[in-house]
């Protein structure tokens, strides 16, 4: 039972209530018993417009640990989805989101899921998580763009 | 004829007063066995020792009050049988968790003059600590981790509570330095345990995707996602089915062929030193190094890797799945060996089994002496927080808590450094975040109302609007919000709000002045004589809705001017200690026995050495 890990969810519901990036959707999962499960939610990035990720929506979960905000939130793809960054499980690896790294207490969910989606169509080379997509992307641009509009196709709004 | 010299200590009248109070005492393991050893010997009038625990073996080098005999024996009853004998304290034992709120409901909390916590655990520290804060009863919070102990008074309303400073919880490490950068001997090891145990050895969950999460249903998708992920099944298939000969292929393949895939992503190695995959390494299974004590060289680590390989993958046929335990030699040597093999390939420092045993099991050495000196220091700071002393003046933030010192570097003067206690932070979000207060039902209307009823009747009688939520902190589910209402008929029953259930009701902010009403936590009780349902009154405060997500305040420099207080001593501030204690606090304590205090956001408190001027 950690009060501030809780209450901070709740501020993040209200303000994303607020205030939302077009295209973005997110809402908590709900329990067996029919209430909601604030630590963990699911969402919907939106590959950018003009580029090979557009018109699809991609769903990722968010899990907030415990000690959140101290320690940032595990954000996962499906697994297996196709991305440099993201490992087979679907974790996404983003400097933002490691503890050791860019985390801060503040970022604030909109901040998480814009990042993600800037992570789609701009992957860091020097953090590879996946061989084929780190491999492809770095040396058959081809090969990439063709397996991520695949994706797209799958993930069509 | 301990009691006669605290009774020349305070006096006949309040020593009478002590034989008359009843304190409680969570935790009977290494300063609870102390503790409650003094707290019998000054004379409390009656002592409650709450433990869920039985006695281990590991416990009988500092926790003096068990014996060999006793070992699977429950801690509480053990511990108050061994001091009967010379007890002059009505004691009371009970073998429970103390967060079970049917067996200590907050009804039963009441009758305690001070709760005393001597726990291991984060989270019964901060349960108790609610609980404290519910009922404005004085708590006295303990804590130890090898050399370093703490002790520090909590004054409801008064005083800083357990939760005003933030907790450091172990660290925990980015997935992408275990699997590909890994720096330090720990990361090898958490490589070693956590992913590469796990997905030999403990059904690999973790990293495996199953069918229903891979996201898509093409077939030639999912069979892409079967061949990437076939890399991480192959090992543990591998060990489930595969002989004694895999083993060398699982060598080859965790520290050649892994390594060399890693060297390939040449921008990983730009600012890193590379690593080496091994060279043409045979395991040999004489002349094996048991030693847990020596260093091993890396053809003891291999020999060694393989020797535990076989071993579990013979237990694997029998045990199904294995779950990582520090204490199985078998699971032991093959992390040790396999973090210590990747630590070499990495140009990391190698450990012993027993370095690399501390780590994985993430062990801090518990001292008896540091138990014993904290324990000293709880029972004797109680006595001003009781107010049974008759000295300087007695204000609440007048009281010292007390953390170790010399043992770890805080300070080469002296052993102890003695901050007063700071007035509760007006940030925190267990004190200060909430008015507290106990809602009682009576059986019927628990089994009958429903939630949509409960809430009107919150909404009415403490000034909610319509926007307020309910979440209940016992569970950790949201019930209702603005945005949510599908549980609104159903019973309190049905929803299993039973006794003890804390609701947090929080509102939204309002849209005219910006301020919301402040939060309130509600514990319910069940009691037959109430009518229907009791609502205590609260007083009425609106407060402005802080942006959470702000910069928090940077620690405030304090400018090392002495402080001249009204007792007639100098406080001089002691600039070295100041930024020890600091750091000091940010070390990670939570998972250790007994630990716990840590990071503080300000710099406030009077941490000084006292000169007393005559």
């Amino acid at each position: 039972m950690n009060s501030l890990c809780l209450q901070r969810l709740q501020e993040e519901r209200k303000k994303w209530r607020k205030d939302h990036p077009f295209g973005f959707w997110a809402k908590p999962t709900k329990k067996e018993d029919g209430s909601m499960n604030l630590q963990k939610w699911e969402a919907g990035i939106p590959g950018r417009e003009g580029t090979i990720w557009k018109d699809a929506v991609y769903p990722i979960t968010i899990e907030y640990p415990d000690d959140y905000p101290s320690k940032p939130p595990k954000v996962k793809f499906p697994a297996g989805f196709y991305h440099p960054n993201i490992y087979p499980s679907g974790t996404v690896c983003l400097s933002i989101l490691n503890e050791d790294q860019d985390w801060k207490p503040a970022i604030t969910m909109k901040q998480i899921l814009l990042g993600v989606q800037d992570l789609l169509t701009s992957p860091n080379p020097d953090s590879p998580a996946q061989e084929p997509a780190w491999r492809a992307y770095a040396k058959n641009v081809q090969e990439y763009e063709k397996k991520v509009l695949e994706q797209a196709r799958r993930y069509t709004k | 004829m301990g009691s006669n010299g605290i009774e020349r200590l305070v006096g006949n009248e309040r020593y009478s007063k002590m034989q008359g109070m009843k304190v409680l005492l969570v935790g009977a393991g290494g300063i609870g066995c102390e503790l409650l050893k003094n707290l019998i010997l000054m004379g409390f009038g009656e002592i409650h020792v709450v433990d869920l625990d039985t006695i281990d073996m590991s416990n009988l080098n500092r926790q003096f009050l068990f014996r060999q005999r006793d070992i699977r024996k429950a801690k509480a009853t053990t511990a108050v049988r061994a001091v009967e004998y010379f007890s002059n304290s009505k004691l009371v034992a009970h073998q429970g968790n103390i967060m079970d709120s049917e067996v200590f409901p907050l009804s039963w909390f009441k009758q305690f003059n001070i709760l005393f916590n001597a726990l291991d655990n984060l989270s019964a520290r901060r349960y108790v600590n609610k609980m404290s804060q519910f009922l404005n009863v004085p708590l006295l919070e303990s804590g130890t981790a090898g050399f370093d102990g703490h002790i520090q008074p909590i004054i409801p309303g008064k005083t800083e509570c357990f939760d005003c400073t933030a907790k450091e919880t172990p660290k925990t490490f980015p997935i992408c330095t275990i699997r590909s950068t890994p720096s330090q001997l720990v990361h090898c090891v958490v490589w070693a345990k956590n992913f590469l145990f796990q997905q030999l050895f403990g059904g690999g969950e973790q990293e495996m995707p199953s069918q229903e999460d891979m996201g898509t249903n093409d077939p030639s998708e999912i069979e892409r996602i079967n061949q990437e992920t076939d890399e991480l099944y192959q090992l543990h298939e591998w060990v489930q089915y595969g002989d004694e000969t895999k083993v060398y292929d699982i060598i080859k393949k965790l520290f050649v062929h892994d390594i060399e895939k890693l060297l390939m992503i040449e921008n990983l190695w730009r600012t890193r030193r590379k690593p080496v995959p091994l060279g043409n390494v045979q395991p040999y299974s004489e002349d094996i190094n048991n030693d847990h004590h020596a260093m091993w060289s890396l053809q003891d680590n291999i020999n060694k890797f393989a020797q535990s390989t076989k071993i579990l993958m013979k237990r694997l046929k029998s045990e199904k799945s294995l779950e990582f335990d520090k204490d199985d030699q078998d699971m032991l040597e093959f992390v040790a060996s396999a973090a210590n093999t990747r630590a070499h390939i990495f140009n990391i420092q190698m450990k012993t089994v027993f370095d690399i045993k501390q780590i994985a099991g993430n062990i801090i050495p518990a001292i008896v002496t540091t138990n014993a000196i904290i324990a000293g220091l709880s029972s004797l700071v109680s006595l001003r927080v009781l107010n049974l002393l008759d000295i300087i003046s007695n204000g609440p933030t007048n009281i010292p808590m007390a953390f170790t010192a010399k043992a770890s570097n805080m300070s080469s003067h002296r052993y102890l450094v003695a901050p007063l206690l700071a007035p509760p932070n007006p940030k925190c979000p267990v004190c200060s975040h909430y008015q507290r207060t106990v809602i009682t039902l009576n059986q019927e209307s628990w089994q009958s109302m429903k939630l949509g009823d409960l809430i009107k009747k919150i909404r009415d009688r403490y000034g909610f609007s319509e926007e307020m939520s309910v979440m209940d902190m016992t569970s950790n589910r949201l019930l209702a919000d603005f945005d949510f209402d599908d549980l609104y008929s159903q019973t309190l029953q049905g929803l299993r709000l039973n006794i003890g259930t804390i609701l947090a009701v929080s509102d939204s902010i309002s849209k005219e002045d910006d301020t919301v009403r402040k939060p309130i936590e509600f514990y319910l009780e069940l009691d037959n004589l109430v009518n229907e349902i009791d609502f205590p009154a609260l007083p009425l405060v609106r407060v402005i809705q802080e942006d959470e997500t702000e910069n928090p305040e940077e620690p405030k420099v304090d400018d090392g001017e002495p402080i001249f207080v009204d007792n007639g001593a100098i406080l001089i501030e002691d600039e070295e200690t100041r930024a020890e204690v600091d750091k000091q606090r940010k070390r990670a304590y939570s998972n250790v026995e007994n630990a716990s205090i840590t990071k503080r956001p300000k710099v406030d408190e009077a941490d000084a050495a006292i000169i007393l001027l005559d």
